[in-house]
């Protein structure tokens, strides 16, 4: 199936790329700098002209939003929210509310958030509720989706190398696993977890 | 035994059967045994815990996620989740009270031949107690979901908040 990959080139983008030529997948890469279509997708109109090249798609991975500010909380300001803000949250909702149409039916949108939302730290205010915001428009907006177009959110930890996995947190390629999951199965709304027993303290 | 830190309880019996074949001694037995018996722990024992120590019950997932048969199980595990909470505003700092709600733990299910591909490894419900015990929170019912590894994808696909 035709799937377009905004984010192809980074980390966990080229693994799921990897897996999915490997499943006979037509691939489309979408990235800032490199790519089968060169797109900035923080940008409306960059994201228009590049659904207007990709033409009709049966999937949609956005492994973008990954970068927001890291700052101790007292010194987060409303810049730095709003930085998150448009690349996490709004460039990914954007990307399903204009993708919608030239999406096939029962097509896939499958959108990345993180673990910050359940195990945050000192730096991570200004992502992790973001996090929470793309798990939670996911599951909000699923359901009000037309022609069986599926959406779902993969949730990935900082990944490890091979042979290090450890206290719940797992490689690129095992992350990749979860969006290929996504599009190839037949669930929607749902947020799939690429960590696992972590034993983190969150009250 | 002399003074403790922590007591956690993993025990409790209460029965399956049909809502209409429920006798009042199959009520009577969940009651007695799962909820009092876990209950009494607190009561009779806190004065064996140190301050600021802590225990931990047993509840089950059957109390939100309930299945035909179960009424009775979900009822307890039910009352095990408000008790704790109701429970937890009166020790105030003196006593830590927490109750872990599992779901199937695969190990059992292997052992009982039934598919154990939705159930949670024995040693990942583990986490969840261990959690409860080492952190600072009181009044809490923990899913032990939260923890299931990434390997156990089924339980992650019919559970994430």
């Amino acid at each position: 199936m035709k799937i377009i990959i905004i984010g192809a080139s980074g980390r966990i983008g080229s693994k799921v790329t990897e897996a999915l030529l490997a499943k006979g997948h037509e691939v489309i890469r979408v990235g800032t700098r490199s790519g089968d279509i060169m797109a900035d997708y923080t940008n409306e109109q960059s994201v228009r002209e590049m659904f207007g090249q990709a033409g009709e798609f049966v999937a949609l991975i956005s492994v973008a939003g990954g970068d927001s500010q890291f700052k101790r909380y007292a010194d987060q300001t409303d810049d730095d929210f709003l930085f998150g803000f448009e690349r996490k949250f709004l460039s990914q909702v954007r990307l399903v509310r204009l993708g919608e149409v030239c999406a096939r039916d029962n097509a896939s949108f499958t959108l990345t958030s993180g673990f910050l939302s359940h195990y945050p730290n000192e730096a991570s205010i200004a992502t992790g509720p973001l996090n929470s915001a793309v798990d939670t428009f996911v599951s909000n907006t699923a359901p009000l989706l037309q022609r069986n177009i599926r959406l779902n959110a993969v949730s990935p930890a900082p990944i490890v190398e091979p042979g290090q996995e450890r206290k719940g947190l797992v490689t690129a390629a095992q992350t990749a696993e979860r969006y290929v999951d996504a599009v190839e199965g037949s669930f929607t709304g749902k947020v799939l977890r690429a960590w696992g027993s972590l034993p983190v303290v969150y009250d | 035994m002399g003074s403790v830190d922590a007591v956690i309880s993993t025990a409790g019996a209460a029965a399956f059967a049909p809502l209409k074949e429920l006798t009042d001694a199959q009520f009577e037995l969940g009651w007695n045994n799962k909820f009092l018996g876990q209950v009494n722990l607190l009561r009779v024992g806190q004065r064996f815990i140190n301050k600021g120590g802590v225990v931990l019950f047993t509840s089950g997932m059957l109390a939100s996620d309930p299945i035909p048969g179960s009424a009775s199980v979900s009822a307890v595990n039910g009352a095990l989740n408000s008790f704790v909470i109701a429970a937890s505003i009166e020790l105030g700092d003196k006593l830590r009270i927490n109750v872990i709600s599992p779901i199937f733990v695969k190990e059992t299910m292997e052992k009982m031949g039934m598919d154990s591909s939705s159930g949670m490894s024995a040693a990942n419900t583990a986490i969840a107690y261990q959690v409860a015990l080492e952190g600072q929170m009181t009044g809490a019912v923990i899913d032990v979901r939260d923890y299931a590894s990434f390997d156990e994808k089924n339980v992650n696909m019919e559970y994430s908040r």
